[in-house]
């Protein structure tokens, strides 16, 4: 691990499915404590960027560093360093909500796992259902138990795939305060989102996604919120215009 | 924590999963019933018929559940991607396929032994003294089955077709794994024991070798897109 590199480095990837092509040529770098929040309409390849960073997926061309080490010959240890929420939420339905992040948090060696397990549950407020099974919960009880889970083990690098999603307001408002709480840490977040304000507000950076390329890289301070909304109105519906 | 603690981590995960729901061992057991009924209504055996089609009516009960058991398992950690929060996980995927194989041999194996019972209630086989004998041959016939189906059970779940999809990979391949153990309980049937027999075994134990080493390399590949 090179303390001197970004916390994430891709280079010319390529992800292909069969004859479509998901992500062509993406070429981005984000820095230790950076919180990119990038934007795009469905299909755009977001979530396949995420799934390759995350290593869920295999780059069809490039590659994709963590902390200056490529994915495709770390050791599985690199992985101590990503935090992963995604559409699917990676839980176990006939565990427990503690039993969930207890297993989690056996598999990264978290020492005193119980009590982290608590604290994260603490943390998205599901205390009270610590110990009914996941099955059991709703769309967004699911996702904050998601949530969770990725920060069990406290990792250095945070990739959300829109973690807004199914979460009702007072939800929302708790995920924004632990993303806030994890860029004041100097977590590595990058984020993908529908909720242009949400996304703005929280980045230092936002990139735009449209039809596997990025069409947009610029400091969030640059823009407000209106105007972020009327530049993704314009890459996107103005591209198919 | 070492590979191994890993490894016995995530398989106690999947038991206390399975000893919830016991939605793969209650099918597997059920399923293996059914066919040793159908086959006790179709034949009726007698002792001296049960040494020539018995080994062969086990092991359809066995193959059968253990295809249930294999789509059963591998779509309760495909659901709310429960394989890919293993993959994030700092763990060789190759440590995968050794816990998916534990979990399900060990989950065989106690639906194995129920239906074993059962096949004793309903066909009085003469066993004699061959059960340590049996006891081999099932575990070394039940270790090649998940060689092979914890590798196509993972190909198979991604398909829409997985139920008729598993059955269809894992039969063809399987072939000479059930021929050896099906002459190889015969043998033990028959009264003659596997003194006479060591070719099966050998075959058994090659086979498991071969489709455990194949499963242990190729299994990184299949859980990736």
């Amino acid at each position: 691990m090179d303390p001197a590199a970004p916390a994430i480095r891709i280079v010319g990837l390529d992800k292909r499915f069969g004859y479509r092509v998901a992500l062509a040529g993406i070429d981005l770098q984000l820095e230790r404590g950076e919180f990119v929040s990038l934007f795009g309409p469905n299909g755009a390849g977001k979530t396949t960027l995420v799934r390759c960073v995350a290593t869920l997926a295999h780059p069809s061309a490039g590659y994709v560093e963590i902390h200056g080490t490529r994915l495709s010959s770390a050791t599985p240890d690199l992985r101590r360093h990503v935090g992963v929420v995604s559409h699917a939420s990676f839980l176990y339905g006939a565990l427990t909500a503690h039993e969930n992040l207890l297993f989690y948090a056996a598999m990264f060696d978290v020492e005193d796992a119980a009590h982290r397990a608590d604290e994260v549950l603490d943390q998205v407020g599901l205390c009270d259902r610590a110990h009914d099974p996941v099955r059991t919960f709703s769309r967004g009880l699911l996702q904050r138990c998601a949530i969770a889970r990725a920060l069990v083990h406290d990792p250095d690098i945070l990739l959300f795939d829109e973690p807004f999603s199914g979460l009702d307001p007072t939800a929302a408002d708790t995920l924004h305060a632990i993303l806030e709480r994890a860029h004041e840490r100097r977590r590595t977040v990058l984020m993908t989102s529908h909720d242009l304000q949400r996304g703005h507000e929280l980045a230092d950076r936002v990139l735009v996604l449209r039809a596997g390329r990025i069409v947009h890289d610029g400091p969030a301070s640059s823009l407000h919120s209106g105007e972020m909304e009327a530049l993704y109105q314009g890459l996107i519906h103005g591209a198919t215009a | 924590m070492s590979g191994l603690r890993r490894i016995a981590c995530i398989v106690g995960k999947d038991l206390r999963s399975e000893l919830r729901t016991k939605e793969a061992l209650t099918s597997t057991v059920f399923f293996a019933l059914l066919v040793l009924l159908v086959f006790n209504f179709a034949f009726d055996p007698g002792t001296r018929d049960v040494t020539v089609v018995g080994a062969g009516i086990l092991w359809i009960a066995f193959l059968f559940s253990s295809i249930l058991a294999m789509n059963r398992l591998m779509l309760n950690e495909r659901e709310d991607g429960g394989i890919e929060g293993l993959m994030l996980c700092p763990v060789p995927r190759t440590s995968l396929y050794l816990a998916k194989c534990a979990t399900l041999l060990l989950v065989l194996l106690a639906s194995e032994t129920v239906t074993l019972a059962l096949f004793v209630l309903f066909f009085d086989p003469p066993l004699g003294g061959g059960l340590v004998e049996l006891a081999l041959v099932v575990l070394l016939g039940t270790i090649g089955l998940v060689s092979l189906g914890t590798t196509f059970a993972a190909m198979a779940v991604r398909t829409r077709t997985r139920e008729a999809m598993l059955p269809l990979l894992l039969i063809p391949i399987a072939v000479p794994l059930l021929i050896a153990v099906v002459e190889a309980t015969s043998a033990v049937l028959s009264g003659e024991g596997l003194g006479q027999e060591q070719k099966w075994l050998q075959l058994l134990l090659a086979f498991d070798v071969l489709f455990l080493g194949i499963g242990y390399l190729t299994f990184p590949a299949i859980l990736e897109e």
